[in-house]
C-alpha cells in the first residue's frame, strides 16, 4: 500500500484557528512515515491535541492540507479513513458495563457498519489485538472493573483491531502509575517497528518521549518550535525557555538519552496562562 | 465474554415478543365493564365476523384498541427512554427531558381552558393541541441549540429542562385562571391514561411510530460506539451530529404522538430502560429492542391493573368505590417502583 518513499501523513502548511484565536496554529508542515513514533511535546496551550486532531481529521484545517497515503483528508469517506486512521482521545469513558472484550470489538465497526452479530474474523482480529496488548485475560470484566492502566490497554486494543495503518493517541499515559507508562510507551514502539505503524502520541512526559519516540514535534503557542528525532529537538537549552522552567539532565550508565528533571519554575514573563487546547 | 449472540439475542427477544403476542390475545378478556363473557366468546365472535355481539363490541370495539394503544406507548417511551440515556449519558434522562411532555401539558391545558371542540380524523382538539406543544417545545429547543456554533448535549439538556420549566409555569397560571371543573379536567389529563378508542383510531399513529421505531433500533450499533466516546466514535466513522439530530428528533416525534393520546404517563421512560439494561446489559443492539418490548408489556399490563384494581379493592371491603377505574400514570410507578428496586438489590448483592 504505502512505499518507503510517501509519508504516511503529510500535513502542508496547515493552520487552524478557534472562534476567540483565529490563527491560533502557524502554518505547520511535517511528513511522517510508517514505522516512525512521533511524540507531540510542549507546554499547556501549544497547540498538542489541535495538532493531532487536524491529523486525525477530526477537525479540518482553516487553510492548507493533510494528506493521508497521498489523498486529501477531506476528499476521503469517514468510514474510509476509519480503516486507515486510528484514534484515542484523552477523555474515554471508562465506567462502561461494556466488557472488555466487547469494547475491543466494537473496534471492528468501520468494517462491519450493518451487520448484527460480529463474525468469527473479526473475533480472531480482536482476540489477536488482546493478546498483543495483553488484555485477553479480562475479556470478560465489565471495564469499569478494571484499573486505570489495564482499560487504557483495552482502549489500546479496540484501536488495535480496528487495523489502521496510523495510530494517535492522546495523552495515553496521563493517569498511570510509572509501570504502565513504560509498558505503553514499550507497546507503542513495538507496534511502530514490528507492525510498521505510523504512531502519533501526545505527551507531556519529555522523557517518554526521547526514550521511546523516532521523531519530537515541540509545539509552544501553535508555533513549531522543532521537529526531528528527540536529540536534535529535546536540547535542555531549548527545553527550558519553551516550558520555562530550569532543568538538570542526568544520564544513566546503560540509557542513550539523557535523562532531564525539572528543577524550578523560571519566573514567568507573562503571567497570562492558557488552557489546554 | 458478554458478546452478544444470536442465541441471546433472538433468546430474549423472542420471549419478549411472545409476552407481547400473548397480551394482545387475552386482551379482549379483559376490563371493567361488567358484562361477563369469556375469552372464546370474544375471539369466536370475532372470527364470525359477528360485529352486533356483545362479546365482539367490548372485546374488539373497545378493549383491545385500548391494549394496542398501550403497548405503541410503551414501546414508544421504552425504547425513547433507552436512547436518550445513552444519548445524553445519563440515566435520569428520560423521553419527556427535553421538554416534550410540558409542552403537550401546556397545549392541552390551553385546549381545556378555552373549551377547544374540533376535533381532525377523528383525533379530539386536546389530543391536537397537545401534540402542536410538543412539536412548538421540541422546535424551540432546538432553534436555541442549533444557533450554538457547536451542538452539545449539556446544552441541549440545559435548554430543555429550562423550556419545560416555563411551560409547568405557563400552566400554573392558566390554572389559576381556570374554573374548578377545568382544573380538574386539567389535572386529570396531566396524570396520564390510556383511553378506549375505536380500532381504527388505536393504530391511526402507526405511521408515525413505526418509522421512528426503526430508525431508531438500526441507530443502535452507531450509539454504542458514541457511549465509549463522542471524538471516538467520530472517528471509527460515526456521524455523530448526525446521529444525535435524528435520534432526537425521532424519539421526540414519537413521544409527542404518545403524550398526545394517553398524557404524561411517566416512569415507563426513566425506568424501564433501566431494567431492561439490568436483565440485558448496555449493549444498544439488544437493549433498545428489550426496553420497547418490556416497556410495551408493561405499560399494558399497569393499564390492565388501571382498570381492575378499584373493583378488587371494592370487592374486598364489600362496598363499591368511587371510580371504576385509575389513571394509567398512577398504576406505572406505584407498580414499577418496588419491581426495579428488588431487581437493583438482587444485582447489588
Amino acid at each position: 500500500m504505502t512505499d518507503e518513499t510517501t509519508p504516511v501523513l503529510r500535513a502542508a502548511n496547515v493552520t487552524f484557528g478557534f472562534p476567540n484565536r483565529p490563527d491560533f496554529l502557524k502554518p505547520l508542515s511535517l511528513d511522517m512515515f510508517a514505522g516512525q513514533c512521533w511524540g507531540i511535546i510542549g507546554p499547556n496551550g501549544a497547540g498538542k491535541s489541535t495538532v493531532l486532531r487536524l491529523l486525525a481529521g477530526l477537525w479540518t484545517p482553516t487553510s492548507g492540507q493533510i494528506l493521508l497515503e497521498d489523498r486529501p483528508l477531506g476528499n476521503i469517506p469517514w468510514h474510509q479513513r476509519a480503516k486507515r486512521t486510528a484514534f484515542l482521545p484523552q477523555q474515554l469513558a471508562h465506567d462502561l458495563t461494556t466488557s472488555a472484550g466487547d469494547i475491543v470489538l466494537m473496534g471492528r465497526h468501520p468494517y462491519r457498519r450493518l451487520g448484527l452479530f460480529d463474525n468469527a474474523a473479526d473475533r480472531k482480529i480482536a482476540a489477536q489485538a488482546m493478546k498483543s496488548t495483553q488484555t485477553i485475560a479480562f475479556s470478560d470484566r465489565p471495564l469499569r472493573t478494571l484499573s486505570g492502566g489495564e482499560a487504557q490497554r483495552v482502549h489500546i486494543a479496540a484501536a488495535l483491531a480496528q487495523q489502521p495503518s496510523t495510530f494517535l493517541l492522546d495523552e495515553p499515559t496521563a493517569s498511570l502509575d510509572l509501570h504502565y507508562q513504560l509498558s505503553i510507551f514499550e507497546l507503542l514502539q513495538r507496534l511502530a517497528i514490528e507492525r510498521h505503524l505510523l504512531v502519533v502520541v501526545v505527551t507531556h512526559d519529555i522523557n517518554l518521549a526521547a526514550r521511546f519516540c523516532t521523531h519530537v514535534l515541540l509545539l509552544n503557542d501553535g508555533f513549531e518550535i522543532a521537529a526531528g528525532p528527540p536529540a536534535s529537538v529535546m536540547t535542555p537549552e531549548v527545553l527550558e525557555s519553551v516550558y520555562n522552567v530550569e532543568l538538570a539532565s542526568a544520564r544513566a550508565d546503560h540509557d542513550t538519552h539523557p535523562w532531564l528533571v525539572p528543577l524550578k519554575p523560571k519566573s514567568m514573563p507573562d503571567e497570562a496562562q492558557e488552557d489546554d487546547t | 465474554m458478554t458478546r452478544l449472540s444470536p442465541a441471546r439475542y433472538f433468546g430474549f427477544l423472542g420471549l419478549c415478543t411472545f409476552l407481547l403476542l400473548a397480551v394482545i390475545l387475552i386482551s379482549p378478556g379483559i376490563g371493567t365493564e361488567s358484562h361477563h363473557f369469556g375469552l372464546f366468546d370474544a375471539w369466536r365472535s370475532y372470527f364470525q365476523r359477528d360485529t352486533d355481539a356483545l362479546a365482539y363490541r367490548i372485546g374488539f370495539v373497545l378493549r383491545m384498541p385500548r391494549t394496542l394503544l398501550a403497548l405503541q406507548a410503551g414501546i414508544t417511551l421504552g425504547l425513547c427512554g433507552a436512547v436518550f440515556q445513552t444519548l445524553f449519558r445519563n440515566p435520569l434522562a428520560t423521553p419527556y427531558t427535553l421538554g416534550v411532555a410540558s409542552g403537550g401539558s401546556l397545549g392541552a391545558v390551553v385546549a381545556i381552558k378555552i373549551g377547544l371542540q374540533v376535533s381532525l380524523f377523528g383525533v379530539s382538539g386536546i389530543s391536537l393541541a397537545a401534540f402542536a406543544g410538543a412539536l412548538l417545545v421540541i422546535g424551540l429547543v432546538f432553534l436555541f441549540t442549533r444557533g450554538a456554533r457547536r451542538f452539545t448535549t449539556t446544552e441541549l439538556l440545559l435548554a430543555g429542562v429550562t423550556m419545560g420549566l416555563f411551560c409547568s409555569a405557563m400552566m400554573m397560571f392558566i390554572q389559576y385562571l381556570s374554573t374548578e371543573r377545568q382544573t380538574f379536567a386539567m389535572v386529570r389529563w396531566m396524570m396520564g391514561s390510556v383511553v378506549s378508542i375505536g380500532m381504527k383510531e388505536s393504530i391511526s399513529n402507526l405511521p408515525l411510530f413505526l418509522p421512528s421505531w426503526l430508525v431508531l433500533i438500526l441507530s443502535a450499533k452507531s450509539l454504542n460506539q458514541y457511549a465509549i466516546g463522542e471524538e471516538i466514535a467520530r472517528s471509527r466513522g460515526v456521524h455523530v451530529a448526525r446521529l444525535q439530530v435524528v435520534c432526537i428528533l425521532f424519539a421526540s416525534l414519537a413521544t409527542a404522538a404518545v403524550v398526545a393520546a394517553c398524557g404524561p404517563i411517566g416512569f415507563v421512560g426513566l425506568v424501564v430502560p433501566q431494567l431492561a439494561a439490568l436483565i440485558v446489559g448496555h449493549d444498544c443492539r439488544i437493549l433498545l429492542p428489550a426496553s420497547a418490548l418490556i416497556g410495551g408489556v408493561f405499560l399494558a399490563l399497569c393499564d390492565w391493573i388501571s382498570q381492575l384494581v378499584l373493583g378488587w379493592a371494592g370487592a374486598l371491603i364489600d362496598q363499591p368505590l368511587g371510580s371504576t377505574q385509575l389513571p394509567t400514570g398512577v398504576v406505572t410507578a406505584i407498580v414499577g417502583v418496588p419491581i426495579f428496586l428488588s431487581l437493583l438489590y438482587r444485582r447489588s448483592q
